[in-house]
């Protein structure tokens, strides 16, 4: 069966094919109906509790295309408003983050307090007796919830966060155990864009095809620093979470300052990486501490949510800005009480391989946007081909990592069925 | 370096002339891509450090900067512009740098801090893209010739933004 070029995906497994069209990542219309549908309809992570510490702490961030405000109130409560003036609409914060009692409009000087309430009105009394300040405070998203202190918002009325998170709530769990004391988001954040469709950004993540074309420079500079690269990726599994969401979880030759030593950090460093392991071990058991311990988890948050806790710890989220183009913001978040030597590893191991400094993620985005130039052929070469791995599924054989696109199936599967339509002539 | 003392051309011995020539002669060497010499421009206890967009202030330890070499990293970092998998900056990216506002701040015990403006201009896929920031360097003299002890880059943007990465040297 030939594919029809209008369809959004073409799924025949009988012929062992699974492809989806390269529109898809560069129709304009196309992203609007993903505004609708995915963008605002689905919980959107927002930002991370450990970012605002104390009352008045804010951060204001851009999250499909609304301004937002994210502050810790006085009782110690985090809340996002939408960064607006109840009065003429005006950002009332103006700032990307700090500490403030209060937020005052520039442009007409109403007053806003941590708390979100209206304390102040200019003219108050010109707007007549049945004005009511305490009915015009800092309005909010029409849902928030966080989950392990990840902030999430939905910009429609929805009160599932747990169940939307569905099998991803596991791998939150286990990232917020990795420390006695915690993990927080470690001020300093990598913010770029790429000349990319959004889908990309968790499709490179999902995709362990790619690694090692993409990667072997990262694999050379491991060799050479004297890492142990004996065993490639060993001892994983690959899984469907529900709802869009994936993880691609194994063991990699790299240390984990987490907890799996490397043959070329110093033996003091080392020794406190084995502390690590062993108090994972002794607190969570052998089977879980192990896990936490020596094991790589690359898991993706439907739409647009990557958690890799990988060689560093890394929380990336895109932002979609057209078609062609996704603005990305990435952190690290770490264990609290690292003591400076071990800090100093971590953040080698993290900016070695990650962020647009290191020697591998820059070498995805040029993946990404190479791809998204060679997409503009889609009239001619519609089908990009997710179909490895079909034949060993029906013949019930497992696959090696990379030998199989069934998760990112997955993924364009899960985006399919919140799209709502399946055929480019179903767009209003 | 808010703390950085007032620059006192008069009392301090190295001329402003001779950094000039030092940064103009480094930005040469990346904009032509002969990025050995350029290595032998630095101590082999240099960093090369690009803190953040949004974390100028902040040190390497306790907070994500974008790039922390020490000489170890730096090199291979080097060496990867010439490895055929690097995909990042194959083909290179053709640069032009733009140094200036070179002002020397302080020399004690050998130690020389500088500071000075940049702009590069970046095309790469037919695109231009262009990173502003500042340097705030620190040199030593390592007999009669000046060296990198720290190569900091501050990218003065709010965020890469269409660049898109720091895959070059900024």
């Amino acid at each position: 069966m030939n594919p029809d070029s209008n369809q959004l995906i073409f799924d025949q497994p009988d012929d062992h094919q699974y492809l989806v069209n390269k529109r898809t990542f560069t129709d304009e219309e196309l992203f609007e109906a993903e505004y609708s549908q995915i963008y605002d309809k689905l919980w959107l992570y927002v930002g991370h509790e450990t970012e605002i510490p104390k009352p008045g702490d804010f951060v204001t961030r851009t999250i499909a295309r609304r301004p937002l405000l994210l502050v810790r109130g006085s009782d110690g409560h985090v809340q996002v408003y939408l960064n607006t003036c109840t009065h003429n609409g005006s950002l009332v914060c103006r700032e990307p983050a700090g500490n403030r009692d209060f937020f005052p409009c520039a442009y007409h000087g109403w007053v806003f307090d941590r708390d979100g309430e209206l304390k102040e009105v200019p003219g108050e009394s010109a707007f007549g007796p049945q004005f009511s300040k305490s009915a015009n405070g800092l309005p909010t998203p029409p849902s928030q919830a966080s989950y392990q202190g990840f902030v999430f918002i939905s910009f429609a009325e929805r009160g599932d966060l747990p169940d939307y998170l569905a099998g991803a709530k596991e791998y939150l769990d286990i990232l917020s155990a990795s420390s006695t004391d915690g993990m927080k988001v470690m001020p300093g954040t990598h913010i770029y864009g790429t000349s990319a469709n959004w889908k990309m950004l968790p499709v490179n993540v999902i995709d362990g095809n790619h690694f090692l074309p993409t990667h072997v420079t990262y694999l050379q500079y491991l060799q050479e620093r004297g890492s142990e690269m004996k065993h490639p990726i060993r001892d994983f599994h690959e899984s469907v979470l529900g709802n869009g969401h994936t993880v691609f979880e194994y063991e990699a030759p790299w240390g984990r300052p987490q907890g799996k030593p490397d043959a070329s950090w110093s033996d003091e460093v080392n020794a406190q990486v084995e502390a690590r392991r062993e108090e994972l071990i002794e607190r969570l058991g052998p089977e879980l501490g192990d896990r936490i311990a020596r094991k790589n988890r690359n898991l993706v948050i439907f739409p647009n949510l990557i958690i890799n806790d990988i060689m560093g710890v890394t929380i990336r989220l895109a932002e979609p800005v057209s078609a062609g183009y996704m603005d990305v913001t990435a952190w690290q978040i770490a264990p609290t009480d690292d003591p400076p030597e071990l800090a100093q590893v971590r953040n080698e191991q993290f900016l070695t391989f990650l962020g647009p400094g290191g020697f591998a993620t820059p070498d995805d985005i040029e993946g990404m946007e190479a791809s998204q130039r060679g997409f503009a052929t889609y009239r001619e070469v519609p089908w990009a081909n997710y179909s490895k791995g079909i034949a060993a599924e029906i013949a019930g054989g497992l696959t090696n990592p990379g030998e199989s696109d069934f998760m990112t199936r997955a993924f364009f599967n899960a985006w399919q069925g919140y799209l709502g339509i399946t055929n480019f002539s179903e767009l209003p | 370096m808010n703390s950085l003392p007032v620059p006192k051309q008069s009392t301090s011995p190295i001329q402003n002339s001779e950094v000039e020539t030092f940064l103009s002669t480094e930005a040469w060497l990346l904009d032509t891509w002969q990025l050995d010499k350029w290595l032998g421009m630095f101590d082999p206890q240099a960093r090369y450090q690009v803190p953040s967009t949004d974390g100028h202030h902040l040190n390497s330890v306790e907070s994500l900067y974008l790039v922390d070499d020490d000489y170890r990293q730096l090199c291979f970092r080097v060496k990867r512009f010439d490895l055929p998998q690097g995909h990042a900056e194959q083909p290179h990216s053709i640069t032009q740098r733009l140094v200036t506002n070179v002002l020397v701040h302080s020399e004690q015990n050998g130690v020389i801090d500088v500071t000075a403006g940049f702009s590069i201009f970046r095309s790469r896929h037919g695109v231009q893209s262009q990173y502003v920031g500042r340097y705030e360097h620190r040199l030593i003299r390592v007999d009669g010739e000046l060296k990198f002890l720290n190569r900091k880059s501050l990218l003065v943007m709010p965020g890469l933004g269409v660049a898109g990465t720091v895959s070059i040297i900024v």
